[in-house]
């Protein structure tokens, strides 16, 4: 009933998306906006997880597909796709998500680092993950999705 | 205001300096290059008298003594050439010139660090000049040994500063402090209104001044610049009495001579005189931001245009479809117009670049042992700035192969019943959207024989290969890397560094680069560059479902093949267009894209590349178009097949290929099979 809190672990804010029935989060501030799913031109011979470039008012953006990246079998375009636009250490790119679906405030206890649930494919991108009632959500290292394995 | 605090100028007042004497140093060397050659040279010793004159005020007065020393001896020199006292011969000229690169060194040096810029020697020089000075029969004149002090001058020039004021409470304050700060550099002889007034702080709305000052005009227009609400009217070198009595600027006799001399130097910034207060000054930055927002409006108009038409498509006759065609055709006027404009005011003449020109071709025919007869014309020819960055290398590359490897020397040339000069012309001009410069030279030509052997002893190809390929063919050779014909590796023209050097800086800007040769008659290289680099046209094709844009530069032409013209050539295939080879890329295969219709018949769009011609088969042509050309992300970027991407007017991106990628890919190709 207090408002009495420990500030030890930080609450976070963050985008929840849903990619092969797993949920995901980043940090709301990175997000610079979700939008439906664009044309998007192919780039030939370009890196696998590379889907190609979209139009974005203008700028010619990379679009990354998530489900390569992290070595899920890919998932079927829907009408509930989107592309996250993001910002990746001063690069815009825009990422294929199967649909967005909230932005959470997360308590900062809730948080617990990857290594206590170790996931087998989407090693060394996530790092946390957030017990909620019925749910996990993995909240993603955004950096590591456009450093070179 | 001590001496030494004098020396120690702000960054803006460096750069002024900097510019003014470069500007100087390019007169003087011009002149001298000219007086070679000219008939009646009076004039152009005037102008490069002058030239050295100011520049060693302006040397004194920032403290390069080295400098000040040397363009005393110069001017002293050039003085007795005035009063026809010495004629102007080659030991003379080589010494002024010599003089002038160490003038060039010190102001490096100074730019980089003042204080040593402050030691470079000159010494030598000095001696040399006074050397040469020295060899006819007139006696010497004696030289003072240094002088830097701004009273050294006999005729210390007087400036007509005349300065506006923006209206407003402290037009008169403002007027005072400009009056002070110009006092601070020289003397005051007067000024309108006079001082006395001027105390009273009555608003002011022109101030006229006349002062005497060593400071150049750069160095009192900065000085003035720090102040407030004042623009400057004009500095003019006038008569050394007070301003006369009507206001405004005022130009006597004299500053008309001075105009002349400034008409024939480049485009200069701050204001100097009278049609410059006619022009601002605007960051580059400003004028890319410029050009990128015009970029988006032509892409935002294409989209336009591409709705209403399909409106008009849907619903013909449709309410307000004229209104709206009616409208659409008019942003189109407007967008056209105004992207023109943004263009042109980024525009800058291309003389700058072939000013450098005279001077390296005499030094290089001397070296040589050639006679050349250089033709520069077109300086006014204008070009994107970004792109002028990029092209004086390769200029000033094939300006030094045309004489160390085009044009023989006197002997040679006379035994072939040619004059014993070479001609060398350089042009520069616009063709359709294009700027075009060649360089062409009377010489050899170049020795295909030789350039095949060379080829295949480079292992570029094999003897049959050689054997194969038509004159067109082989003179193109001489653009890849690692091939060098000259009989002798000389240190002009380097080692086989080179033509392929300047094909790809050609290259990267979206030009082209020809060689056209006739044996014991000559070569010409033809350069086509676009008029920027942000805009440019380009043929949009169709492979599979994907759109690909082809920089106009590089498209020949487009021709319908049978299956039955296509050959095998080594892993790939060609086709024979007018007797020459032409081997074909599929884009379809290369990118792994879906395949195209049907295989009975090709369209194949045919690309020039300096080296070769190549095919490129595609679907379908959907039209040439003006693109603004946008850097791929660093996710792509990698990637040596595309130069850029563009967005269209559906909205959709277009991948903008590479030429010289397509070249190295069909090279590969077919090679394949001789090695």
């Amino acid at each position: 009933m207090s408002t009495v809190q420990t500030e030890s672990a930080p609450e976070e804010q963050v985008v929840v998306f849903n990619l092969a029935n797993e949920y995901f989060g980043v940090d709301v501030a990175r997000v610079q906006e979700i939008r439906r799913v664009p044309e998007i031109t192919h780039v030939p011979r370009s890196l696998p997880y590379v889907e190609g470039v979209m139009n974005l008012r203008g700028a010619v953006i990379p679009v990354v597909d998530l489900c390569r990246r992290f070595g899920f079998s890919p998932s079927a375009r829907t009408r509930s796709s989107r592309v996250v636009i993001l910002d990746l250490a001063g690069q815009t790119v825009g990422v294929i998500v199967d649909a967005v679906t909230e932005v959470l405030r997360i308590p900062g206890e809730a948080i617990e680092p990857p290594s206590a649930v170790v996931t087998a494919e989407g090693e060394g991108f996530v790092r946390g993950i957030a017990r909620l009632q019925d749910r996990l959500i993995m909240l993603l290292d955004l950096d590591r999705i456009t450093a070179d394995s | 205001m001590t001496a030494m605090e004098r020396f120690e100028l702000s960054p803006e007042e460096l750069r002024v300096f900097l510019q003014e004497a470069g500007e100087l140093l390019q007169l003087l060397e011009d002149g001298l290059v000219r007086l070679e050659s000219e008939p009646d040279p009076r004039e152009t010793i005037h102008e490069i008298f002058r030239a050295a004159h100011t520049l060693k005020g302006s040397a004194a007065t920032v403290g390069l003594s080295g400098m000040a020393e040397l363009t005393h001896v110069m001017e002293t020199l050039l003085d007795r050439l005035r009063h026809g006292e010495r004629t102007p011969d080659r030991p003379l000229i080589d010494a002024l010139l010599a003089a002038v690169d160490r003038l060039r060194l010190i102001l490096r040096t100074y730019a980089e660090t003042p204080e040593d810029g402050r030691t470079v020697g000159v010494t030598d020089l000095i001696e040399r000049l006074q050397a040469a000075g020295e060899t006819t029969s007139s006696p010497p004149v004696p030289v003072p040994a240094a002088d830097a002090g701004p009273t050294a001058a006999p005729d210390g020039p007087a400036l007509q500063v005349t300065i506006r004021l923006d209206a407003g409470p402290w037009s008169g304050v403002r007027a005072l402090q400009a009056l002070l700060a110009l006092e601070a550099l020289g003397s005051i002889l007067g000024s309108r209104p006079p001082r006395e007034a001027l105390d009273s702080g009555a608003p002011v709305d022109t101030l006229t001044v006349a002062l005497h000052t060593t400071a150049p005009p750069a160095a009192v227009a900065a000085a003035l610049e720090r102040i407030p609400d004042l623009t400057i009217e004009g500095i003019q070198e006038g008569p050394g009495e007070p301003p006369p009595p009507a206001g405004g600027a005022t130009a006597p006799e004299r500053a008309g001579t001075e105009g002349e001399g400034a008409a024939s130097r480049p485009s200069r910034g701050p204001a100097h005189g009278d049609p410059l207060a006619q022009t601002v000054r605007i960051d580059v930055a400003r004028l890319d931001s410029l050009m990128a927002l015009v970029g988006e409006l032509v892409v935002a108009r294409n989209r336009l245009a591409q709705l209403a038409r399909q409106v008009e498509a849907a619903q013909p006759g449709a309410p307000f479809t004229d209104g709206l065609a009616e409208t659409t055709q008019h942003l189109e006027r407007v967008t056209d117009q105004l992207q023109d404009e943004v263009m042109k005011s980024r525009l800058l003449p291309i003389r700058p670049i072939f000013q450098r020109l005279p001077r390296l071709v005499r030094d290089l025919a001397a070296r040589l042992g050639k006679e050349v007869e250089l033709h520069v014309s077109g300086e006014d020819t204008q070009l994107d700035r970004s792109v002028m960055e990029e092209i004086a290398d390769p200029i000033v590359h094939l300006v030094r192969n045309a004489i160390d490897h085009g044009i023989e020397p006197p002997a040679e040339r006379i035994k072939q019943g040619k004059p014993p000069a070479g001609r060398l012309e350089i042009s520069a001009g616009q063709q359709e959207g294009w700027v075009v410069v060649t360089v062409q030279e009377d010489g050899r030509g170049i020795d295909l024989v030789r350039v095949r052997e060379k080829a295949v002893a480079a292992g570029l190809i094999t003897a049959e290969q050689a054997a194969r390929l038509d004159d067109s063919e082989a003179v193109r050779l001489i653009f890849a890397p690692g091939l060098s014909t000259a009989a002798a590796v000389s240190e002009i023209s380097g080692r086989g560094v080179g033509m392929d050097v300047v094909r790809s800086n050609i290259e990267r800007l979206n030009g082209s680069v020809a060689v056209e040769t006739w044996p014991g008659r000559g070569t010409r290289f033809t350069l086509r560059l676009p008029l920027t680099l942000a805009i440019t046209r380009a043929l949009l094709v169709r492979v599979g479902a994907a759109t690909y844009a082809i920089p106009m530069a590089n498209v020949g032409e487009a021709v319908r093949v049978s299956r039955a013209e296509i050959h095998a050539l080594g892993r790939g295939e060609a086709i024979i267009l007018r007797g020459q080879t032409v081997p074909l890329l599929r884009l379809d295969r290369l990118f792994g894209v879906s395949p195209s219709g049907s295989d009975d018949r090709a369209l194949v769009v045919t690309l020039t590349n300096g080296s070769r011609i190549v095919g490129l088969v595609v679907d379908r042509l959907l039209g040439t178009q003006d693109l603004v050309v946008k850097p791929l992300a660093a996710m792509v970027r990698h990637l040596p097949a595309f130069a850029g991407a563009t967005t269209l007017g559906d909205g959709s991106v277009a991948l903008i290929l590479d030429p010289g990628y397509l070249d190295r890919e069909i090279a590969a190709l077919t090679q394949g099979s001789g090695r």
